[in-house]
């Protein structure tokens, strides 16, 4: 545990010394191979060290932006305060090393409008650059398409406001997606309290409309565990992966997507799953065992999720989420099948707690 | 009154004439039995051609069935072949393949006579119906065997191989089995084994030349990864797999119903009946493992299921009780799941699932009589002692593991042997580039779907 420490500090301090992302793609490759060689990289503490390690890389790409913006010509500074965001995974503390690019960009609103223009320029080259020294880096772009480069997650305060409103006031499948997305984010460079707000009038409108859950539940409970019939654990038919275990799409992101709901329902802060669920029992909303029990199964999938680890793939670090075959032990199986389970009741349990509040029925999800 | 009388008595001679004969000559019990017979001549002719007509229309479900589980490259090819190679069977069937069945037994194993078989134009006064009949329904079931064998060759066979394989196929392999089982005077009749209606003789035999095949052949381009893991290669048209399995199932009453090759009191309505439970029962129950074990409803395997069902309830169909028959399929149903996997895992490349379905299904099938043949059944219309669960003992199941046992060997043996020196002389697989580009193109010359291909 503590070798972990001093690793990620001396970690965090080579990176803050960086002055470019040649240098800070050699550390992230040396990261990686001390984290599979000498540490078990698919351990609690080492996921989280490797969290913090990971956000120390971020903020230092987001800090070589700013930097390459303003010297060139006609460059400057950051006109006004931003918030850069994590999502998904980043957003709870819980990257892997194969972990994409899920962020967004909050900054303040201007009240010129040829001055917001401006900002609203800056930003989207910002953006650009941001997006490319991160590939460089080895994440690779979010396939779902949750990156600062898209508008649609990179705007002023006012806009973001508006544009969450108008998601919450038309739920329908993809809108509520996004809102789910927005509920796991964090900041990790800049003025928090951008994200901040913008998080307190979605809590609020939360409390307002309830039933907005019910289209929340919809849509996270759409993943099933790969729990069969019989308690059996159901397993990769084909491909490469054949007779494994889609660990990340068969527990880690059910388990996710429940826990997130429960948060949403009951105002919860922080991000992090393990933190979500902690803060649940000390609001008294879940028992102690209730507690115990869901950290416990969630332990073991995130860690067996950060298992399914694969190399460097046309330079990127990626990983499938899939344990393969050779991966399994029986002690694993018979792990992660216990903690698939938990992820199955506690889904069920999200679904009647959130259908009894809203007074609806969700027999038919 | 009289007039009136008169009337009456003049139109009941329009409409029954035989009043008007009675009056000149009674008639004698032989001529009424000649009348009957030849009226029972007449319908189990009309019978087991419309049978052979449906088993022949099965020809349709397996072009459907391959051309829908394969790719659109192929498509063209995988269709055509089958006509060609039925037309070519029917000529080698009609040279030697019927008379190495139903010719003269020599020791059991082989039949002499009836080559280039010239049936008489109309039955004899003593047979059930028409020779020439017979020849059409035998054939058809031929073909059917070939139709089977054609899924281990599938995407990647050259086709003078399949012009090859049609002679060796029709001209020896399945003409032995059919002996051995089919002629009163084949070694595995003289053991009285059961197989009503084929699931040995036709399933059995097509799928161990498929095996065969597949084993030489080797695995499709892409099918197996380096670890030994296998990709999934989706058919091009679910909609066509499921158009020709239900063709088939529809064919299946000709194949099982009509083997009853008679009328007689309407056994056949029984045999046809326990067919439809058992391919039921096997299509549900494939479907439930697949959701289970997959945690998806798997098309695919549901189609197979059903065809297993119809496989194994082949042998059996005139031998079981109606929840045998269920009991059959069901697990007939899982059977093939299982198969299926249990093939990937061996590296063996099973396009349109032939083992499984057939091969396993078929000895499923065949040991099942073993198990649930009944006494009463048996009298009705079989051979052979009643199954295990009916107070007969291991003798007929170990008959029937006899039969399997020997027919599957003789039938892979012959394939792989038969096989094995056309790779030698001829080679059997096309190009890799040929492979690729699709057969429809390197064989044919165009494809069967020309706007759809990605040239």
């Amino acid at each position: 545990m503590d070798q972990v420490l001093l690793m990620c500090e001396s970690y965090k301090e080579k990176i803050t010394q960086t002055t470019d992302l040649v240098q800070l793609r050699r550390i992230r490759e040396s990261f990686h191979l001390v984290l599979t060689t000498e540490f078990h990289h698919d351990d609690l503490p080492v996921i989280h060290a490797l969290n913090e390690v990971f956000d120390a890389m971020i903020r230092q790409v987001v800090f070589f932006t700013e930097q390459r913006i303003s010297c060139e010509p006609g460059g400057s500074q950051p006109p006004v305060a931003y918030a850069y965001m994590l999502f998904g995974s980043g957003g709870r503390s819980e990257q892997m090393m194969g972990s994409d690019q899920d962020n967004g960009l909050i900054y303040e609103a201007v009240e010129d409008p040829a001055k917001s223009l401006e900002v609203d320029a800056y930003f989207e080259r910002f953006a650009g650059y941001l997006t490319e020294h991160l590939v460089q880096l080895g994440f690779a772009e979010c396939s779902g398409r949750v990156i600062c480069t898209e508008e649609r997650w990179r705007k002023n305060e006012k806009q973001w406001y508006s544009q969450m409103l108008s998601w919450m006031q038309d739920p329908t499948w993809e809108y509520v997606r996004y809102l789910l997305v927005l509920a796991d984010g964090r900041c990790v460079y800049g003025a928090p309290s951008l994200y901040n707000r913008l998080r307190q009038k979605y809590n609020q409108y939360v409390r307002e409309n309830p039933d907005i859950l019910l289209a929340m539940l919809r849509n996270t409970l759409h993943r099933k565990v790969l729990i069969g019939l019989f308690g059996n654990v159901i397993k990769e038919p084909f491909g490469e992966a054949q007779g494994g275990i889609d660990v990340k799409y068969g527990a880690y992101v059910p388990f996710v997507n429940a826990i997130r709901l429960l948060a949403i329902r009951y105002q919860i802060v922080g991000a992090s799953t393990l933190e979500r669920i902690q803060k649940l029992y000390e609001a008294g909303w879940i028992d102690a065992e209730r507690c115990q029990t869901w950290h416990e199964a969630f332990s073991v999938i995130i860690c067996l999720r950060a298992a399914t680890y694969m190399n460097n793939e046309e330079k990127l670090f990626v990983s499938d989420g899939k344990l393969k075959a050779d991966q399994l032990s029986s002690d694993k199986i018979k792990r992660l099948k216990s903690s698939m389970k938990v992820a199955k009741h506690l889904q069920n349990y999200t679904r009647k707690l959130v259908a009894r509040d809203s007074g609806g029925t969700t027999t038919w999800i | 009154m009289f007039k009136k009388g008169m009337w009456l008595a003049s139109l009941m001679m329009l409409l029954f004439p035989v009043l008007a004969l009675a009056e000149e000559a009674a008639p004698t019990v032989e001529s009424v039995n000649s009348a009957v017979g030849m009226a029972n001549i007449g319908l189990n002719s009309l019978w087991v051609m419309i049978a052979a007509i449906l088993v022949i229309f099965m020809q349709a479900g397996f072009i459907m069935l391959e051309t829908g589980s394969t790719r659109m490259k192929n498509a063209g090819h995988v269709a055509g072949k089958t006509i060609f190679t039925f037309g070519l069977a029917t000529l080698v069937f009609w040279m030697v393949g019927y008379g190495f069945i139903y010719g003269t037994s020599s020791g059991g194993f082989i039949g002499i006579g009836n080559f280039f078989f010239s049936p008489d134009y109309v039955a004899s006064a003593d047979a059930a119906y028409a020779p020439a009949i017979d020849f059409v329904f035998q054939l058809a079931f031929a073909a059917v065997s070939l139709a089977i064998a054609w899924g281990g060759f599938a995407e990647r066979g050259k086709l003078s191989v399949y012009l090859i394989f049609t002679v060796v196929f029709i001209g020896f392999i399945y003409p032995v089995v059919a002996h051995w089982i089919w002629n009163a005077d084949g070694w595995l009749a003289g053991l009285a084994k059961q197989d009503f209606a084929g699931s040995t003789v036709v399933h059995l035999t097509g799928a161990m030349a498929a095996l065969a095949a597949t084993i030489l052949l080797k695995p499709r381009i892409g099918k197996f990864n380096k670890d030994g893991t296998a990709n999934q290669i989706l058919g091009h048209n679910q909609v066509f797999t499921t158009m020709g399995v239900i063709i088939l199932w529809f064919g299946w009453f000709g194949f099982n119903a009509g083997s009853t090759l008679g009328v007689g009191e309407g056994f056949f309505g029984y045999v046809a009946f326990n067919t439809q439970l058992a391919a039921g029962a096997a299509a549900v129950a494939a479907l439930i493992i697949s959701w289970i074990i997959m945690g998806k409803a798997d098309i695919s395997t549901m189609l197979n299921g059903a065809l297993a069902g119809l496989v194994a309830i082949t042998a059996s169909c005139a031998y079981v009780e109606p929840w045998a028959a269920v009991v059959i399929g069901l697990v007939a149903g899982l059977l093939v799941f299982f198969s299926m996997k249990l093939f990937e895992k061996l590296g063996i490349d099973d396009p349109i699932y032939a083992l499984s379905v057939h091969g396993m299904a078929g000895i499923w099938g065949t040991l099942s009589t073993g198990l649930f043949a009944t006494e009463e059944l048996i009298a009705t219309g079989g051979k052979g002692l009643p199954g295990l669960f009916y107070g007969g003992g291991f003798e007929q199941l170990g008959v029937q593991a006899l039969g399997v046992f020997t027919s599957g060997l003789f039938a892979f043996v012959v394939s792989f042997v038969a096989l094995y020196i056309i790779k030698l002389v001829i080679g059997l697989r096309v190009s890799e580039e040929e492979e690729i580009v699709g057969l429809d193109l390197s064989e044919h010359g165009a494809y069967g779907y020309p706007e759809n291909v990605k040239k």
